[in-house]
């Protein structure tokens, strides 16, 4: 689905191009992202909890339809690795039966790696500021391709009655592995923003934040009393092949 | 601009390429025992386990006449760089059968690793189950174990697996200054069966957490032996359960998805049964099998003995007895409160060994 999605836009943009040279765009990019998954509500971020980012490629390409002398609207299609580890010492952190009448609480040390592989179909509205800087911002929709969520508890202590764990002498030697591979959902959609600067009419170099609008789990999953959603920065260099940059 | 760019590439190119430092595995082998300070013990096999950094010297007799301190000349070899303490060709003592000694191997970069030394003769360790050690358990809380010490136990329990309960299903029971190993059918708040077994060999924690909707993948069978004893003994007494159940997962891979427990046909049934393996590096051969299963209600203490039925004129490296108070608890099925009491493992030899 997303190979014959890709292909068309490909197909067709060059068409598209072809009659009206001016007023369109097309570019490949070329970037990194660099971001994670925020626990929500943020008052479920462990108190000392460290998440390191990992910086991973993506490519994509898109276009650009010139409006105004300052509004231009695109659409662009781009693959990306979302890939980060967060460790925190936790307290009585529950986790829920599928039924919810069960509950395992840990205390002690987590740690957490994440690595999401998606294809992002973002639809963007820039604003050029002046000859140089260029604001976006926009809405996405990303197919969640693969994706792995896996966190280990290490140093602690496992209960199913929390006045022991609210309690615990830590370090103590329980660990507690939990896979959520499964309980990922294929699918995220967010707000973009971000800005451009142009390092000459063909070649621009950009920054966005991308918020995702839903957890990145599905809505059934409810062992956790926490969502957590998708927070990323990219940073990438434009190429246009037809156009210039505004 | 275009400078920054490029030494921000530059920057997080080199960021990726780590090289981090992996520590060495100091090892033994080649270990040969060239001098035991009596005549008494015979010594057959020496065993060493890697992954348990773990020495066995193997006696063919036993080594309850032999009168301690016992001191073992060994020489061995270790990797490239590496020292021991005490050294190859040094004598190490033992003052009691269950005593165990120690070398301290160092890597050359410090990495330092301790091998014990066990003696084993023709009984298992702690077949009395009159020693029990204490651990701590996955709550934090304190528990019993059959054995001297963890680091030299011949049996295991899964009661490390239930400690997140606060349920342990294998317990000490001493009468008139005898102790035995009570072992029971039990429930937590997630499993609703979890029968009590007592084992020689490893609770594989890391088994449990990892493989919880399959309770064999906790048990690593197997203590080094290398005789071929023709019958075990022991003593038991056994209650069943009163209500027979099968436990199901509502999502076979899923153990928190809960469980439908519906009543089934018959009674309990405990089961005890003892394997000599040959294992080697690349399989895993069966030589004897002594087994029971029985759901006979027996309130007073009975001795009994299995002969070992043997498939192989091999000599085994591997002993296992099991003891289980549910002998289908691993399929989830079984009776909570369904008790099995055990004393006294013997293996019983007839005229070679």
């Amino acid at each position: 689905m997303i190979r014959k999605t890709v292909a068309l836009v490909l197909l067709c943009i060059p068409a598209i191009l072809m009659g009206q040279e001016t007023k369109w765009s097309l570019y490949p990019i070329l970037g990194m992202d660099l971001g994670g998954a925020v626990p929500f509500p943020l008052s479920d971020i462990p108190h000392g909890s460290k998440g390191t980012p990992r910086l991973s490629p993506n490519i994509g390409i898109g276009t650009g339809y010139q409006l105004t002398d300052k509004w231009t609207v695109g659409a662009e299609v781009s693959y990306h690795i979302l890939a980060f580890s967060a460790s925190a010492d936790v307290k009585s952190q529950p986790f829920y039966s599928d039924d919810h009448t069960t509950t395992l609480y840990f205390s002690g040390h987590t740690k957490t790696d994440v690595e999401l592989r998606f294809m992002q179909f973002p639809v963007t509205a820039a604003y050029a500021i002046n000859s140089t800087w260029t604001l976006t911002s926009g809405l996405y929709y990303s197919g969640i391709l693969e994706g792995s969520f896996n966190t280990k508890g290490t140093k602690g202590v496992t209960s199913d009655d929390k006045s022991i764990t609210d309690n615990a002498t830590l370090p103590g030697i329980a660990s507690a592995t939990y896979s959520f591979d499964d309980n990922l959902d294929t699918w995220d959609a967010g707000l973009l923003l971000g800005c451009q600067y142009r390092l000459s009419p063909k070649v621009a170099i950009r920054t966005r934040m991308h918020f995702g609008f839903k957890s990145i789990f599905k809505k059934e999953f409810t062992n956790i009393d926490y969502e957590m959603y998708q927070v990323r920065a990219d940073v990438g260099v434009t190429i246009n092949l037809i156009g210039k940059n505004k | 601009m275009k400078k920054l760019l490029i030494f921000t590439i530059a920057a997080l190119l080199l960021s990726a390429c780590k090289n981090p430092h992996k520590p060495e595995n100091p090892t033994i082998f080649d270990y040969s025992v060239s001098n035991i300070s009596q005549t008494t013990p015979l010594l057959d096999t020496v065993v060493i386990d890697e992954g348990y950094k773990a020495i066995y010297l193997l006696f063919s007799n036993s080594l309850s006449s032999v009168t301690f301190p016992l001191q073992v000349t060994a020489t061995f070899s270790l990797t490239t760089g590496a020292t021991s303490l005490p050294a190859s060709g040094s004598a190490i003592t033992f003052n009691s059968i269950d005593e165990l000694s120690h070398y301290t191997v160092t890597a050359s970069d410090g990495t330092e690793v301790i091998y014990t030394v066990s003696l084993r003769d023709d009984q298992i360790p702690d077949n009395g189950f009159e020693d029990w050690y204490t651990t701590e358990g996955m709550n934090g809380a304190s528990f019993s174990e059959p054995g001297m010490a963890d680091n030299n136990t011949a049996w295991a329990t899964a009661n490390m697996g239930t400690s997140t309960f606060g349920v342990y299903c294998t317990t000490p029971l001493t009468s008139d200054g005898n102790t035995m190993a009570k072992i029971t059918t039990g429930q937590t708040s997630l499993v609703p069966i979890t029968a009590g077994t007592v084992f020689n060999g490893k609770f594989d924690v890391n088994g449990a957490i990892n493989h919880p909707t399959d309770p064999k993948r906790a048990t690593d069978f197997g203590i080094p032996f290398c005789l071929r004893p023709s019958s075990i003994s022991f003593k038991y007494t056994y209650q069943p359960g009163s209500r027979y159940v099968q436990a199901t997962l509502n999502s076979p891979s899923n153990i928190f998805g809960g469980f439908t427990v519906s009543d089934i046909a018959g009674s309990d049934m405990f089961t005890a049964y003892a394997v000599l393996e040959k294992r080697t590096a690349t399989s895993t051969v069966e030589i004897a099998r002594a087994e029971m299963v029985s759901g006979d209600v027996q309130s007073s203490i009975k001795n009994i003995t299995l002969p070992f039925t043997y498939t192989s004129t091999a000599k085994p490296t591997h002993i296992y007895v099991v003891f289980s108070s549910s002998k289908d608890g691993d399929l989830w099925k079984g009776a909570v409160g369904s008790t099995l009491t055990v004393d006294d493992v013997v293996l019983n030899y007839g005229v070679g060994k």
